[in-house]
């Protein structure tokens, strides 16, 4: 079933910020690939693109797993077609301190922020070199600017995507193809709701969470996607390289 | 992109160049758009270009400071609102090391480039957006993050300007939206001088293998002034094609 549509790709696209993006990419007309671990989300996320007037489907991968990933985007190839705009967003975190982790830990989390990032762009950039065309944004993190207690960790594999996204940049830019890096700030999400579930008290968590962000709210999944598709869009032609925050001026690195 | 219609914005130094398109591209989203300009002539050819009634043309010079209060009453005047500011007038009157900078030479680019924005955002804030909301966006360089050779004097002022832009940022949220854009070396009149004759051997330090044009540049302040960056404050956006560092002149 390959599409007239171009095709958008964006990993951890199921649910929460990646699901903001996903709806926001297909509203610009992109058939978009939800590319998740988790197939039944990914399913409702493309069920509901399609309810909107959108096009989507379905792609079941693990981002940590060379193989899978490379058949996955075979796959992709064979079906839909060339990929014209890579988003890569799936990224989790375990909160410790750095004196708290191990070695095992660190490697999960590099994989999983960094190493996924690199396994989709030496896979895609190729054809997008070829096509003299095609956008990567690859979301960061506003803890790879400017660091987060408890985070260690994930900040510097978020920190490592900031300087690959500017390589990759400048690396691929006369082929016509831009790169450029989204950090969202704190953002309503399930998983971020999973994290307060923990917590004594979400409610004064959550309070003192928006009193520290100049704007005086939480991002929506719809911010950070703003963003995703100003970087994906023909008229960001010249812009490539860059990191923005979309974080309510919490940090302005 | 989310639509611009019934919103209304002012754009300092709208008669030519990067203000120009900025100016059209609002106008092309449906803004009511007020320019400002130092030379009529200029003013009223942007006026016969633009040619929309959604337009009002301001003869305004950036540096006198104390007409800031008369430009935003006449938009407030004429439009009823004042929704989006775009400082984009900027000078560079001194082209030299900064170590040779004339004092009076330093304190006019400062005048102009910080002074005229900040006057400009702070009129608009006192008589209109205190109350209503709205979103700036300042037009730095990319000169404010990196040296620039012979440009010192101005890359000081628009990094004066990006610092501006997060302080205001943070004393003006939530109401108020101030970022930066920071373009290289944009084809224009302006910076004529910096590339005429010697695009080719500039081309070497821009990735993307072109010099930027106005419309690179629109549509990155319309973005930042939409509501689609309404969780956007405080940021400069590079426009520079990727560019390695910055023309030395």
């Amino acid at each position: 079933m390959s599409t007239d549509r171009r095709v958008a790709l964006v990993t951890g696209g199921a649910q929460g910020i990646g699901r903001g993006i996903a709806e926001g990419l297909a509203l610009d007309g992109f058939h978009v690939v939800v590319a998740d671990r988790s197939p039944a989300p990914a399913e409702a996320t493309v069920a509901a693109i399609r309810q909107d007037g959108g096009a989507a489907s379905a792609l079941e991968v693990d981002v940590t797993d060379s193989a899978l990933v490379t058949a996955a985007l075979d796959r992709v190839a064979n079906d839909v077609g060339p990929v014209h705009v890579l988003v890569n967003n799936a990224g989790w975190d375990d909160h410790k301190r750095f004196v708290e982790t191990d070695e095992a830990f660190w490697d999960q989390i590099i994989d999983l922020n960094f190493k996924a990032a690199l396994r989709f762009v030496r896979h895609l950039l190729p054809g997008m070199i070829d096509r003299k065309a095609g956008r990567i944004v690859n979301i960061g993190s506003d803890a790879g600017r400017v660091g987060s207690s408890m985070e260690a960790v994930y900040s510097g594999a978020r920190g490592g995507v900031i300087a690959f996204t500017k390589t990759i940049a400048r690396e691929a830019a006369r082929a016509g193809v831009t790169a450029n890096v989204v950090c969202p700030g704190p953002t309503r999400t399930p998983a971020m709701d999973a994290v307060l579930a923990q917590q004594g008290d979400a409610e004064a968590v959550m309070a003192a969470m928006v009193k520290a962000v100049p704007m005086r709210r939480l991002g929506e999944p719809s911010d950070i996607a703003a963003a995703v598709r100003f970087f994906a869009s023909d008229a960001a032609g010249f812009v490539t390289g860059q990191t923005l925050s979309v974080s309510g001026g919490l940090t302005m690195a | 992109m989310a639509a611009l219609s019934a919103r209304t914005a002012l754009v300092t130094g709208g008669s030519r160049g990067m203000g120009l398109e900025i100016a059209r591209q609002l106008l092309a989203r449906g803004a009511s758009v007020a320019i400002t300009g130092r030379t009529p002539e200029a003013l009223s050819a942007a006026e016969q270009e633009l040619d929309s009634e959604r337009l009002l043309c301001v003869p305004a010079n950036a540096g006198e400071i104390d007409r800031a209060e008369d430009v935003v009453a006449g938009v407030l005047e004429r439009f009823g609102s004042l929704d989006l500011l775009v400082n984009n007038v900027g000078i560079s009157p001194y082209f030299g090391p900064l170590v040779d900078a004339p004092a009076a030479a330093v304190m006019k680019t400062f005048e102009v480039n910080v002074g005229g924005a900040l006057a400009m955002i702070q009129a608009a804030w006192t008589r209109r957006m205190r109350e209503h909301g709205g979103a700036v966006v300042n037009v730095a360089s990319i000169a404010s993050v990196r040296t620039a050779a012979n440009l010192g004097v101005y890359a000081l002022t628009k990094a004066a300007l990006r610092h501006l832009t997060m302080q205001l940022s943070a004393e003006l949220a939530p109401t108020v939206r101030v970022n930066a854009i920071a373009p290289a070396i944009i084809k224009t009149r302006f910076s004529e001088a910096r590339y005429d004759g010697r695009e080719e051997e500039l081309l070497e330090r821009y990735p993307m293998g072109r010099l930027g044009v106005p419309e690179d540049v629109a549509p990155a302040v319309c973005f930042l002034l939409s509501d689609d960056a309404s969780w956007i404050t405080g940021e400069t956006l590079a426009v520079d094609g990727g560019a390695l560092k910055v023309d030395t002149g």
